[in-house]
């Protein structure tokens, strides 16, 4: 689908990288239609049948009904697995696998670092283990993107669609809008009709299409800026000279920002956080406090370019005397490169990368004896 | 119950060898089910506390003769790489050699002795020397 939209763009005045841009927000877009579109066929078929539901079971359920169902449905799920896949290879480019896949040799260093881990059982495992970079020794890989907010106004959108649909049916019904006898042979044969009540008083039932017609819109754009926070701002990625990390020691840190906007600020900085878990009553609470916040680099009215992202090299030095990362069952602390970034009409972007510091002191070969 | 490290030492560093001593003075009429002997890092703070032992040991009443109280019983270990003792704003993390004794009817009798290993700094310190290093540096 997406080389057909290069193709479609073509021959048009958009560079490359453009055309690419341009092909993921119009597959975006179309994958969000195509589930909008199933979920307000779905209620549709649903409001109309329960509404010229008759005794006679056999002349309720006919072959159209169950295909126009089949069809709703698989419109849903064709939707909501496109935009499943297009947040799952969001900021991946092809060239930076390709770049990964041929430098094999390199993978004897993550073998070296699984080996360390295992003799430092309380030290916190790396969540997402860096791979080989491309400018310096590893790749720092980022903490997934909170997608929840995404799924939850994508869901309160899809009921809002739903209930807004059957109130606009049951509304032009009502004022005659409709052609369909629906609402007179409704009020003959279906006296417990869940509908009973706004079918009865158009006038509410209207009053209410209002503000959900509202809230669905409000809903709507909000799951399109969400979608927009994540897939909108390119790819954050980040290298460093070393990995794990030790206290006292100076790391280089390769930065590289892609996207198509003007940044106002973007800020690196170095942060550690404890986290305590316990039981509150009946709950489990997590309290996460930051100990300790470094700020690596900040540049301002940052110009990003499709093709051409924002590069830079900066140090990291972890300070001596820090604790290492610790992790237990209730508690934890954590070290992290927290990039942030703000840009105009944009949602601030912010990406986080788990670093592991280790002791200064490996254990050593001969027990010293005091 | 008294518990004491060699030579007064209570801060180690990893890979160092922790020997202590511990002594149970017990009264004629004081009968000991067993003792445990442990090495172990616990944390304090808002969060549960996690235990994470390095050492341990059990002795069974019939491992014990009237000769075993005399004497100082000692504990050595080779001290691990982690975790290092910290004192964080919500979390703490401590080292201490544990000796418990069994009694009678289920009681039991705790001694905790506390010691550091490794040396880190708390944050706040940290952030006052980066303050302090910039303010020379710009100076």
């Amino acid at each position: 689908m997406r080389h057909w939209y290069m193709q479609f763009f073509r021959g048009r005045p958009f560079s490359g990288s453009n055309r690419r841009w341009w092909a993921g927000v119009a597959e975006a877009s179309l994958a969000g239609v195509l589930m909008l579109a199933g979920v307000i066929s779905l209620c549709v078929v649903l409001t109309v049948t329960v509404l010229n539901w008759t005794p006679v079971a056999e002349s309720n359920i006919t072959s159209l009904l169950v295909f126009q169902l089949l069809l709703s449905v698989a419109l849903i799920f064709i939707g909501g697995l496109w935009i499943s896949r297009l947040l799952w290879h969001v900021g991946v480019s092809a060239e930076r696998r390709g770049a990964i896949a041929t430098r094999k040799s390199e993978v004897e260093l993550l073998n070296e670092l699984r080996r360390q881990r295992q003799d430092l059982p309380t030290v916190a495992r790396d969540p997402f283990p860096p791979k080989v970079g491309k400018n310096l020794s590893f790749r720092l890989i980022p903490s997934p993107r909170n997608i929840w907010g995404l799924v939850t106004t994508g869901i309160f959108s899809v009921i809002l669609v739903a209930i807004g649909t059957v109130l606009s049916i049951i509304v032009a019904d009502s004022f005659g809008v409709t052609t369909n006898d629906w609402f007179q042979k409704w009020q003959s044969n279906m006296a417990d009709n869940p509908f009973d009540d706004l079918s009865n008083r158009p006038w509410l039932a209207a009053g209410w299409l209002l503000p959900i017609a509202f809230a669905a819109l409000w809903s709507i754009y909000q799951f399109f800026r969400q979608l927009l926070k994540l897939t909108g701002i390119g790819s954050t990625s980040l290298e460093i000279s070393n990995y794990p990390l030790t206290p006292g020691n100076t790391y280089q840190i390769f930065l590289s920002q892609a996207g198509r906007v003007r940044l106002k600020l973007l800020d690196v900085d170095l942060v550690c956080q404890e986290e305590a878990t316990f039981n509150q009553g009946t709950d489990i609470r997590t309290e996460i406090t930051n100990v300790f916040s470094q700020r690596l680099f900040r540049r301002r009215g940052i110009g990003l370019k499709p093709g051409k992202p924002f590069e830079t090299e900066f140090d990291l030095t972890i300070p001596s005397g820090s604790m290492h990362s610790f992790k237990s069952l209730n508690n934890r602390i954590l070290w992290k490169i927290v990039v942030t970034g703000q840009a105009k009409s944009w949602p601030r972007l912010e990406r986080n990368f788990t670093l592991s510091i280790h002791p200064p002191a490996q254990l050593e070969t001969k027990p010293k004896i005091h | 119950m008294e518990v004491g490290f060699e030579d007064d030492v209570d801060h180690f560093q990893p890979g160092d060898f922790l020997r202590c001593e511990y002594t149970v003075n017990l009264l004629p009429e004081h009968e000991i089910q067993a003792i445990e002997t442990s090495v172990i890092w616990v944390t304090e703070g808002k969060g549960d506390t996690d235990i994470g032992v390095h050492h341990f040991e059990r002795r069974p009443k019939q491992a014990l003769t009237p000769d075993t109280f005399k004497q100082p019983q000692r504990i050595s270990t080779v001290m691990p790489a982690s975790p290092l003792t910290y004192d964080g704003n919500i979390l703490k993390i401590r080292w201490c050699i544990r000796v418990r004794l069994f009694l009678p009817n289920a009681h039991q009798v705790t001694h905790d002795c506390f010691f550091s290993l490794g040396e880190t700094k708390s944050f706040s310190k940290i952030s006052d020397e980066i303050q302090l290093k910039s303010t020379v540096s710009s100076d």
